[in-house]
């Protein structure tokens, strides 16, 4: 492998080798670090605040106010109005929603996928191996944007396409570190002793090869769910994602940047909640790191 | 030896890149024929003559069996042709050639911001591990992969070029060794290179502290070298190896970046005259943009490649060259 240095999607190498606990004692763990309570803490106002966008939003997100054009922060549009008057919160709660869930499904599909994959590739070994790996390294360096533009045009304009794109990005990097991890776990001789006392294929993995490859999961679904919100906003803001009279932070921020001197607002608002967002998983991810990941040093 | 290896490890990467490049020209060709949608009636519009559609369908080749389409396109490909615009009529690969200056240039100029900072600020958060500057580095290098290229973009247009005027907004002028060709270039590639500086920045930070636990960092330090002799001796380049590894991914991301940056800046760039391809559904287009990122993105790949033989011996064994 050249890529033995086992990179993940934006930040450090994960390197897990903490000896295997039980799930409870990992969550509380992962509990007792400020940054994972706090980042957790924003995930679920985010989540709050953008599925609750039907309830919580003072206007509906496509109501037109001609009179409002541009519209100045104020007791009418708390964050001001856009071009076409409509109300820049309304609008941004509505956008995070599809944000949010492209993100976390993109990612879910992409653990549901990966995981197993990667993990049947490096216990079976042999030729599963060799074809999965292949897969893996010819989707794995392929650029977000290539497969979104793909997808859009075979599939069509929607949520669904969207996901199926960033589903493909994210999957293979999944599979090669299940892969790496099981492919350790494997050698181990609790696995010998598992095979000796007659457990089949299936449960071995199910029972002693997956839950090894949980924490680094954990992780790397952390920050793709980052990744994935961060991709999605880039798609709507390059016109890839839904079409405009849907609302879409990287959308809504790329119809308003004509008007970005007159109305900084309609852009900043977008921004801002993207980087928020982003910014939340992100910290998570960073948190379960320092939680799982402890490493000696001498210098 | 050492030097065969290298020779034969380094041939077969070239010869791997170039497969790739061909297998994604093949299913980028079989994708494109099972998209939904005419692009010949897409170009007619509503009304015409049905010995027109015919007539047109007929120029490009349409009506001939897939596999003999796939032949000429294959052949036409191989001589560097990559067929006409149904959209514009002009030559597909002329328009692209035209247009790939301006992205690589912002590429590589998103590259010369962001390595040289990525690396730079990693090497040091590592080497003030737990200070104050290692934790200003964090949450700056936090906030930088939030961050998406265009709002960075937009927020320094914004305040450079709208509030104080000292960069132009956006506008584009053709190469030259120029300061009116570089005030347009600079505030693009800072929006470009630097979420990928943070990136690159984190990565060296893990990896140099991964390095400092490494059993010869304590034998060095034993045999009396200094700290700091220690870094620039044994700590940096074996902690250079992943980071290397790592910026070949990135290339990807800048390749992509640089199609948002390039909406944003309105630069004339190959990508966006790949936007404007995918929403007239026009395939020729389509099919020679996604080409060009993907060689772009696969050479970029075999540099790293061949950089990173360069800095792991250890690597340039025969076997090396199966992986990717």
């Amino acid at each position: 492998m050249a890529g033995s240095a086992n990179p993940d999607l934006c930040g450090g190498g994960i390197a897990v080798s903490t000896p295997r606990t039980g799930r409870a004692s990992t969550a509380q763990r992962a509990w007792q670090s400020t940054k994972v309570r706090y980042s957790c803490l924003l995930i679920l106002v985010l989540l709050l605040l953008t599925l609750g966008a039907g309830w919580l939003s003072p206007y509906p997100y496509d109501e037109i106010d001609a009179a409002a054009t541009f519209g100045a922060p104020g007791q009418r549009y708390l964050i001001g109005a856009d071009a076409l008057g409509r109300d820049v919160l309304s609008r941004t709660l509505h956008g995070g929603r599809m944000s949010l869930v492209v993100g976390l499904l993109a990612t879910l599909v992409a653990v549901l996928v990966g995981v197993p994959l990667g993990a049947l590739a490096g216990y079976v070994g042999g030729r599963i191996d060799w074809l999965i790996s292949r897969v893996v390294d010819l989707l794995l360096p392929f650029p977000v944007i290539l497969l979104a533009i793909i997808t859009k045009m075979l599939l069509g304009d929607g949520l669904v396409s969207v996901v199926v794109a960033l589903s493909l990005v994210l999957t293979p990097f999944f599979a090669r570190m299940a892969r790496a991890k099981s492919l350790s776990v494997a050698q181990l001789p609790f696995i010998e002793a598992a095979q000796g006392s007659g457990l089949g294929t299936g449960r071995i993995m199910w029972l002693h090869v997956l839950p090894h490859c949980f924490q680094p999961v954990l992780i790397m679904a952390t920050l793709s769910v980052a990744f994935a919100i961060l991709a999605e906003a880039s798609l709507s803001f390059l016109g890839l994602g839904l079409p405009p009279p849907a609302p879409s932070w990287g959308g809504d921020l790329q119809a308003s940047m004509s008007a970005f001197q007159l109305a900084p607002w309609t852009v900043l608002a977008p921004g801002c909640a993207i980087t928020l967002a982003v910014l939340a998983f992100n910290f998570l991810g960073d948190g379960l790191r320092d939680v799982f990941d402890v490493g000696e040093r001498f210098l | 030896m050492a030097h065969h290896g290298l020779l034969i490890s380094s041939g077969l990467r070239v010869a791997t890149a170039g497969g790739t490049l061909l297998a994604v020209a093949a299913i980028v060709f079989i994708l494109m024929r099972f998209v939904p949608g005419d692009p010949v009636l897409n170009w007619l519009g509503t009304s015409y003559e049905k010995a027109d559609y015919d007539r047109l369908r007929a120029l490009y080749g349409l009506d001939l069996p897939l596999l003999q389409q796939f032949m000429i396109w294959f052949v036409n490909l191989l001589q560097g042709e990559l067929g006409y615009s149904v959209l514009t009529q002009l030559s597909v690969s002329e328009e692209l050639w035209r247009r790939l200056p301006a992205t690589l240039e912002l590429i590589l100029l998103a590259l010369a911001v962001a390595l040289p900072l990525g690396i730079g600020s990693g090497i040091w958060a590592a080497w003030r591990y737990g200070k104050m500057a290692d934790h200003a580095v964090l949450t700056a290098t936090l906030l930088g992969i939030s961050l998406p290229e265009f709002f960075v973009g937009a927020i320094l247009m914004l305040g450079l070029a709208l509030q104080w005027r000292i960069f132009p907004a956006t506008g584009f002028e053709p190469f030259a060794w120029s300061t009116e060709h570089f005030s347009h270039m600079v505030l693009p590639a800072l929006a470009l290179g630097l979420p990928r500086a943070a990136v690159i920045c984190r990565l060296m930070r893990g990896s140099l502290l991964e390095v400092f636990g490494r059993p010869y960092v304590r034998a060095s330090l034993a045999k009396g070298l200094s700290r700091k002799m220690t870094l620039f001796s044994h700590g940096i380049r074996n902690a250079l190896i992943p980071v290397v590894t790592v910026i070949g991914l990135q290339v990807g991301y800048l390749v992509a970046g640089a199609v948002v940056v390039e909406k944003l800046f309105v630069i004339p760039g190959v990508g966006a005259y790949g936007l404007n391809a995918v929403t007239a559904r026009d395939y020729p287009s389509v099919q020679g943009f996604i080409l060009v990122v993907a060689a772009i993105f696969l050479i970029a790949n075999l540099i790293v490649d061949l950089l990173y033989l360069w800095l792991d011996p250890r690597i340039r064994t025969s076997a090396g060259g199966a992986s990717r």
